[in-house]
C-alpha cells in the first residue's frame, strides 16, 4: 500500500513539475513570439515613416503613405495593449518612451505641410527612433519578473482598465535657478 | 470650484488631425484655440480624456498641449493644477508620456526665452 502511495505522489510530483515547466516555456515563447511581431511592426513603420519623409507634399502617393504610417501606428499601439500586463513596469516605461519618441518621429513636426519638401534627415531620424525602441523591446523580451512575480500579477492585475493619468511633474528641473 | 471634463473624441473628433488649421480639419491648433483654452480660462480644472480617438499625430499633440505653454500664455505651474489627461485603454499610455513631454518641451523653451531676455 505504501509503495502504491510513494508511486502515486511520485506521479503526482512529476506531473505538476511538467505542467510547471512546460506553462512556464509556453509563456516565455509566446512573449518572444509577440516581441518578434513587435519588432516586424516597428521596422515596417519605420520604413513606411522614412518612405512617406522622403516623399515630398503634393507627390501622388504622399496622403497614402501618411494614412499607411498612421496605420502602423495604431498597430504598434495594439503591441502596447497586449504586453501591458505581460511585462514588468520598468520594461513598459522603458519601451513606452522609446516609442513616443518613435511617434514623434514620424507624425511630429508638419507632416499635414501641402509645401512640406522631403527630408532625408527626418527619414534617418524615424530609423534612429525605431532602433531605440527595438533596443527596449529586446530587454523587454528576456522578462526580468521573477517566478513569484509574475504569479502575483497575474492573480493581482485588474481585468478591467484601469485609468492612466498624465499630471504634470510639480518640479521644473529645466529652470534656471 | 468648477471642473470640466473633454473627451477628445466625443466632443471634438475620434480622427485628430495634424498641427495647423490651415493645413486640414480638426488639427491641434483649432483644437487647442476653440476647446482646451478656453476650458482652463473658464474653470478651476479640466479633464482631458483621450479613450475613444483612434489616432493621434505627434504633431496634433504638440501643437494642442506644448501650444497652451508656447502660444496660448499658460504657465507650467497653472496647468499643472488645472490640467490632468487621462485614459483608461493602455494603448494611450505613450501619449500620455508624449503629452507630457511636450509640455514640459515648451515650459523649457518659455523659460529659456525668458532667461535670454534677463539676461
Amino acid at each position: 500500500m505504501s509503495e502504491f502511495w510513494s508511486a502515486a505522489l511520485g506521479a503526482l510530483l512529476g506531473f505538476s513539475t511538467g505542467v510547471a515547466t512546460e506553462w512556464w516555456k509556453s509563456g516565455r515563447e509566446d512573449l518572444r513570439d509577440l516581441c518578434k511581431g513587435f519588432c516586424e511592426v516597428v521596422s515596417e513603420a519605420a520604413q513606411a515613416g522614412a518612405d512617406f519623409w522622403l516623399a515630398p507634399a503634393g507627390g501622388s502617393n504622399a496622403e497614402l503613405l501618411l494614412i499607411r504610417v498612421k496605420g502602423y501606428q495604431t498597430r504598434l499601439d495594439g503591441y502596447v495593449t497586449i504586453l501591458d500586463g505581460r511585462l514588468d513596469d520598468e520594461a513598459l516605461d522603458e519601451i513606452g518612451a522609446a516609442l513616443a519618441a518613435l511617434f514623434h518621429e514620424l507624425t511630429g513636426g508638419d507632416p499635414n505641410d501641402p509645401t512640406r519638401q522631403s527630408s532625408a534627415h527626418q527619414a534617418l531620424a524615424v530609423y534612429i527612433a525605431a532602433s531605440e525602441v527595438f533596443v527596449a523591446i529586446r530587454r523587454a523580451s528576456y522578462s526580468r519578473m521573477s517566478f513569484k512575480q509574475r504569479v502575483m500579477r497575474y492573480c493581482t492585475r485588474s481585468w478591467v482598465n484601469q485609468t492612466h493619468t498624465m499630471k504634470l511633474p510639480p518640479k521644473r528641473p529645466f529652470e534656471r535657478t | 470650484m468648477t471642473g470640466k471634463e473633454i473627451n477628445i473624441a466625443r466632443d471634438y473628433t475620434p480622427l485628430p488631425g495634424g498641427r495647423y488649421v490651415k493645413y486640414g480639419p480638426y488639427s491641434g491648433e483649432d483644437f487647442r484655440d476653440r476647446i482646451l483654452a478656453p476650458a482652463l480660462r473658464a474653470n478651476d480644472s479640466v479633464k482631458i480624456s483621450l479613450d475613444g480617438t483612434r489616432t493621434l499625430m505627434s504633431s496634433f499633440l504638440e501643437e494642442a498641449f506644448g501650444g497652451l505653454i508656447r502660444v496660448s500664455g499658460f504657465s507650467y505651474d497653472e496647468l499643472q493644477k488645472k490640467l490632468t489627461v487621462e485614459a483608461t485603454a493602455p494603448r494611450y499610455s505613450v501619449y500620455l508620456k508624449m503629452i507630457e513631454q511636450n509640455m514640459v518641451e515648451a515650459a523649457a523653451e518659455a523659460a529659456g526665452k525668458k532667461n535670454n531676455q534677463v539676461a
